[in-house]
């Protein structure tokens, strides 16, 4: 299941072998973030709860047969908590309950504090790039210090995004890993790797 | 016949027989769900982004969960014998939730670790409740040491120890800590040579927090008296032609005699000799080359017994952290006798009243939530303590550095109160707390949003500590023209008027902030 396989000890090793190639080429400080959920969407199990508690309702009004005036609030309450719990508990489900620009806006958020607060801004070139990969929301997300972003407008590196958020969304781990090695030679350019460079951010694992 | 037209005249027959029963089998449900939900829940609860979102299939409290997972479909299996128009697709969707649950929470988030290099751990800080201890007990022992130096002042002492702090940082780059030799110990000076041997440069060095943990010796028996600082700093260590900025935490050990006097306020920045304000640098065999005062350590001023290293680190605090305010609405933290302190300040002086104060404060505040929201601390120079600038300084530097802004927009008083009022040798002190409302959210410099809420207003209070000197006398200003001369203030790095050249950051013509403190932590 592309779930696992992606969360997997296979793709983590993977992405920090290719992170090692990528920084061999280029001055970036490359970290890739593999993140369950950047958020909780309280909207979406409301909104599933709702539609749940309604459509119980029509029934319980609309079908010929009777009901006891009792069942008809038990079983509407019910009905809530059982679409509230669906979309709670259940991620695709609360996925299809919030809106695309939720899900984006919620993952860019997440994003940026864990490039602030990963530390990521504090290397001396401020060359820091955070790929983001969030698995509920199905988002990628790539964000850079100050010297990267320089570079974001560069079409060779805007390919490259296009494929690494295609393949993060479909959580598909050979194409992801294909993308990130290809940000090697898409920053080597701009970025350059000198010969005094100091690997400033560690490759190993951090769960 | 098609099969989904079949299916549906299968149902609406089935359905009229089934319903009557539906009721007391969704009751049944319902709570089998809930029941699902509650097992689950452990495994479930998760904190987005931090690396703990689903506990791990073997995680503790898996077997009750399975057990209950068992009963339930035991429950819906008969369900699907005795009622197979509902207990099937209930029993199909009972087992897509558990399969689905159960490939999400084997899944454990994972980043390549993004640690800088070289980067050493912070110490446990302290929590909140044990550092206003040790920072208000520490404040008030440190009074005490009037009893023995009626020259004293808490203040003034604060910014004589961040001078000496920024000194002796500054002077680690190029190995100049021998001229320092009347403030340091040698254990001092070697430890601190050690840090960085090679930096060339120690620069922009801004102490964030001090917290005063211990002082000893005010017992008439005892010779010398005993503070133990905690400073959290960041600076710029230039090693090799490279800048790396440093956030750090020291504890600091300073010992004085006790018949040493302390400075007056205009001598209590500088390091130098105390007598004649000469530079500390031509001193020779430890005294003054200009008047001839001994500068023996530990003897005229504050020596640096010892230095402490209690944390390192290569980046800076956490700046997109929201708390949640705590103690906005625990009661007032009056002072006894406060309204008599204040009427004794106001008989001294007629024109401190309070509505004139309450304007300077508001003044005060205000200019204070713009320079910060646009990080312009120039802005703030004249209406603050030097100690406060340097705090001011240190998170300003930090979102500057991290390419962030804390917007505080909105921000307004909404009430004051009076809280305490005191006088020592050389300042009066006014401490009010503020309650005040305003949008608290953090922007990048490009105007992304990226922590905060935008939507709401947050309530908060603070208490406030404004201080001015006690020959000082006349109406508090409420612009912000320069207290000594009128022209529009601006204040060079020292705190001198730009016109004039008189120091204004100390009290010496009007009312300055001297200290902001939380509710949790301001203990009178």
């Amino acid at each position: 299941m592309s779930l696992a396989s992606f969360f997997g000890d296979g793709t983590r090793d993977a992405v920090i072998r290719v992170v090692q190639e990528v920084e061999a080429v280029t001055s970036t400080e490359l970290v890739v973030v593999v993140r369950i959920r950047s958020g909780r969407y309280p909207e979406a199990h409301a909104r599933l709860g709702a539609l749940f508690a309604f459509s119980a309702l029509l029934l319980l009004l609309f079908l010929p047969q009777e009901f006891p005036l009792l069942s008809i609030p038990i079983n509407v309450a019910l009905a809530y908590a059982t679409g509230w719990a669906m979309a709670r508990y259940l991620p695709p489900i609360e996925r299809l309950f919030t809106g695309r620009g939720a899900l984006a806006e919620r993952t860019r958020l997440a994003a940026r504090a864990e490039l602030v607060d990963g530390g990521i801004t504090a290397t001396t070139g401020r060359t820091g790039l955070l790929v983001y990969v969030s698995a509920v929301e199905k988002e990628v997300c790539l964000v850079g210090d100050v010297a990267v972003e320089r570079v974001r407008s560069d079409p060779a590196f805007q390919a490259v995004e296009r494929r690494l958020v295609a393949a993060g969304r479909s959580l598909a781990p050979a194409p992801f890993v294909a993308a990130l090695r290809d940000l090697g030679p898409a920053l080597a350019g701009p970025l350059p790797r000198s010969a005094d460079d100091v690997n400033e951010l560690e490759d190993g694992v951090r769960s | 016949m098609r099969p989904s037209r079949k299916l549906g005249s299968r149902l609406r027959r089935a359905l009229p027989r089934a319903l009557p029963r539906a009721v007391p089998l969704a009751i049944a449900l319902g709570i089998s769900l809930a029941a699902a939900i509650l097992l689950l829940h452990g495994a479930a609860e998760a904190r987005p982004g931090s690396g703990q979102g689903y506990s791990s299939p073997s995680s503790g409290g898996s077997s009750s969960s399975d057990d209950g997972e068992a009963a339930i479909f035991i429950f819906l299996l008969q369900l699907a014998i005795e009622e197979p128009q509902i207990g099937i697709p209930l029993l199909l969707i009972f087992i897509a939730f558990i399969v689905v649950r159960r490939s999400w929470g084997r899944v454990k988030e994972w980043k390549t670790s993004g640690t800088v290099e070289g980067h050493v751990q912070r110490a446990a800080p302290m929590d909140v409740a044990q550092r206003a201890r040790h920072t208000a007990g520490g404040r008030a022992a440190l009074a005490r040491i009037a009893e023995v130096d009626p020259g004293f002042s808490v203040v003034l002492f604060e910014d004589f120890v961040f001078a000496l702090y920024a000194r002796v940082h500054e002077s680690r780059g190029g190995g100049r800590l021998q001229v320092l030799a009347p403030f340091l110990s040698p254990q001092a000076t070697q430890w601190l040579s050690s840090r960085a041997p090679g930096a060339e440069r120690v620069e922009g060095i801004v102490v964030g927090a001090f917290h005063v943990e211990q002082v000893e010796g005010i017992e008439p028996t005892s010779p010398q008296v005993r503070a133990v600082v905690r400073f959290e700093a960041n600076y710029t260590e230039v090693v090799q032609g490279r800048p790396q900025a440093k956030w750090v935490e020291e504890r600091w050990r300073l010992v004085r005699a006790k018949g040493a006097k302390s400075r007056s306020p205009e001598k209590a920045r500088t390091v130098d000799c105390p007598e004649c304000g000469g530079s500390i640098e031509h001193q020779v065999n430890f005294k003054c080359r200009y008047c001839g005062t001994s500068l023996a350590a530990g003897v005229f001023d504050w020596m640096v017994e010892s230095v402490e290293l209690l944390g390192s680190a290569n980046t800076g605090p956490a700046l997109t952290t929201h708390a949640e305010e705590r103690g906005t609405n625990d009661p007032t933290r009056y002072a006894p006798g406060v309204q008599q302190r204040m009427g004794a300040i106001a008989a001294r002086d007629p024109s401190v009243t309070w509505d004139a104060f309450s304007r300077r404060v508001g003044m005060i505040f205000t200019s204070l939530q713009v320079a910060w929201s646009r990080r312009e601390e120039q802005q703030l120079r004249p209406l603050v303590t030097d100690a406060l600038y340097h705090y001011l300084r240190y998170w300003l530097e930090s979102y500057r550095k991290a390419g962030l802004r804390n917007v505080t927009e909105g921000s307004r008083i909404t009430r004051m109160e009076l809280v305490d009022a005191r006088t020592d040798a050389w300042l009066d002190a006014i401490v009010v707390r503020v309650f005040a409302s305003g949008m608290d959210v953090t922007v990048a410099d490009d105007g992304r949003h990226v922590s905060g809420d935008r939507s709401r207003e947050r309530a908060y209070s603070e208490y406030w500590t404004f201080v001015r000197s006690v020959r000082r006398q006349g109406a508090p200003r409420e612009d912000q023209g320069c207290p000594s001369c009128g022209a529009p203030l601006q204040v060079e790095m020292a705190g001198n008027c730009r016109s004039c050249k008189a120091h204004v950051t100390g009290g010496e013509f009007d009312w300055v902030l001297s200290k902001i403190e939380q509710d949790e932590s301001y203990a009178g």
